[in-house]
């Protein structure tokens, strides 16, 4: 193979590769699917101590990268989970504060107790 | 044709695996809600890490894979991919950066552990990047570069490879699944050429019956089989020699072949090697008589003979020679009288390696001799200069279409030679060439 061949064999996989990443960033959302991931992780981790509206209006307003990054950070440092699904939480509050139509939070598993 | 059906069979396999994990992870994890440069950024770093496992396919010598593409294609491959894998790599930080996410989690000593790995694994690849392409500048040897390419490249890959279990969706059990078999066959490629390879090379080892010095600062090394029948080859193949205590710590240097392949009871193999960098100045004077070493070969698609022709045309450059010394040999040996036109650059006369041998040959062969010196005598009548159109042009016979052509020589020249000979008449797909400075 001479070197031009070998040359263009590059750049058409190299093109290729950057239409597949144009393709999965262009991808349409699915809503559902990636809310209900994110209440998951919600009430896995955080639902037995907090309800979202602690965290609601911290994350609310145009801009929310800023708040959601500083929260992530916090997040890292409190609680086990693990940092992928710190990312699904503070999604889904900003989700949830932006008022997307999106899986209600959870609520908190009855105590089975008797009066 | 089954050549080119199995090279187009490993363009789709490549392809294949490089694009697995992100249509993986779209898939099972479905797009995100974040901004689109965040999204690009993750796809990037998807394509890069699968890229990067498959650089060390590209380099594995495994013969099923070379054959339909030649050995120094599949490194060519390797460095330009290499290449576009480091663009892909930076971009996946940098477009997360535009996307919100922290500064502080590019810090290899403060970020969260799962990013701690990915920065460790980007501060190698610029490490490899850099020695690679300034290895001259920072003077680096070639067997130096080698080890520090080998080691960062490792380190880089798994570092990246546990940046993507850490960061790995508990919801997407596929991911880490696939990450698992790339990180599976990184290892048995590891062990394959570590290992298995040396292991058997270290069953066949060879031993040196000759050192014979040549012009221009030449030498010839004649080798025989210790043990065993040697191996059969194609006149222009190559093979690695590997020099030193054992196969498994040996120092490796792909040499051509320089002999006949029409191989007589001894199955004696001759390298001609130049002496260019320290382990050719160095360890090859001190190959003595006696003196074991082993071989990985034969290797290389640069051979007549998978390719019909009614004549040949040879081109070499200075030690580009040696590969069409042994396409003549083997002529002579066979009996082959298709024409051949050989055109041998050299700066002087005394340069000129197999000078006496390639005019004898003459007697034996239907063979046209064509020497171009860049600094000829003064009574010089021949070619001087560089070989240009107007002198292939002069010499290349009518009916050139239907030949083939093998150009050996220096980078510059193979260049030149690939633009000129098909304007000379001689289609591209017959103007055969290998190349291996690389670095």
């Amino acid at each position: 193979m001479n070197d031009r061949a070998a040359r263009v064999v590059v750049g058409v996989l190299v093109a290729m590769f950057a239409l597949a990443t144009l393709a999965f960033a262009l991808a349409p959302r699915r809503d559902a699917a990636a809310a209900a991931d994110g209440a998951s992780a919600w009430r896995r981790h955080c639902a037995g101590c907090h309800t979202a509206d602690e965290f609601l209006p911290r994350l609310g307003g145009a801009d929310p990268v800023v708040p959601a990054t500083r929260m992530i950070e916090q997040l890292t440092d409190h609680g086990d989970a693990p940092l992928a699904e710190d990312l699904l939480v503070v999604q889904w509050l900003v989700w949830q504060a932006a008022g997307a139509p999106a899986a209600p939070e959870p609520a908190p598993e009855d105590d089975d107790y008797t009066l | 044709m089954r050549l080119l059906l199995r090279a187009l069979a490993w363009f789709g396999s490549y392809l294949v695996l490089v694009l697995l994990p992100l249509a993986t992870a779209l898939w099972t994890l479905g797009p995100s809600e974040r901004a689109f440069g965040f999204r690009l950024g993750v796809a990037c770093g998807y394509i890069a890490l699968a890229m990067l496992v498959l650089e060390f396919a590209l380099v594995t010598r495994w013969r099923a894979v070379v054959q339909p593409f030649g050995i120094d294609a599949l490194q060519g491959f390797h460095r330009r991919l290499g290449v576009a894998a480091t663009g892909f790599a930076v971009a996946h930080p940098l477009l997360l950066l535009g996307g919100g996410m922290p500064a502080a989690w590019l810090d290899p000593l403060g970020a969260p552990p799962a990013m701690r790995a990915g920065s460790i694994a980007l501060l190698l690849l610029g490490v490899l990047l850099l020695t690679t392409v300034a290895r001259r500048r920072l003077r680096l040897s070639y067997e130096a570069w080698l080890r520090v390419h080998r080691w960062t490249a490792l380190g880089l890959l798994g570092g990246a490879l546990a940046h993507a279990f850490a960061l790995g969706d508990a919801a997407a059990p596929a991911l880490r699944v696939l990450w698992t078999a790339y990180a599976l066959l990184v290892l048995a490629l590891l062990l394959r050429h570590r290992l298995l390879a040396p292991w058997r090379a270290a069953r066949r080892p060879w031993q040196v019956v000759e050192l014979r010095s040549e012009r221009a600062d030449t030498r010839t090394l004649v080798v025989e089989p210790v043990g065993h029948r040697g191996i059969d080859f194609e006149p222009g193949q190559f093979a690695w020699l590997l020099t030193g205590r054992s196969p498994f710590a040996a120092l490796q240097h792909p040499i051509t072949i320089s002999s006949s392949a029409e191989q007589d009871a001894s199955r004696r193999l001759e390298f001609t090697i130049k002496a260019l960098g320290d382990w050719s100045r160095e360890r090859v004077p001190a190959l003595l008589p006696g003196t074991r070493l082993w071989i990985d070969g034969p290797h290389g698609s640069f051979t007549p003979e998978r390719e019909p022709a009614l004549g040949l045309v040879l081109v070499a450059g200075g030690v580009g020679i040696t590969p069409m010394r042994a396409i003549l040999l083997t002529m002579r040996d066979r009996g082959d009288r298709r024409p051949v036109l050989l055109v041998h650059a050299a700066s002087t006369f005394d340069r000129l390696t197999f000078r006496e041998e390639l005019e004898a040959l003459r007697a034996t062969l239907a063979l046209t001799v064509v020497p171009v010196l860049e600094q000829p005598p003064p009574d010089w009548t021949g070619e001087r200069g560089y070989i240009d159109a107007a002198l292939l042009r002069r010499h290349l016979p009518p009916g050139v279409g239907h030949w083939q052509c093998f150009v050996c020589g220096p980078p510059a020249m193979l260049d030149a030679m690939e633009r000129l000979l098909p304007a000379c008449g001689l289609p591209a797909d017959r103007v055969h060439t290998e190349r291996f400075a690389m670095v």
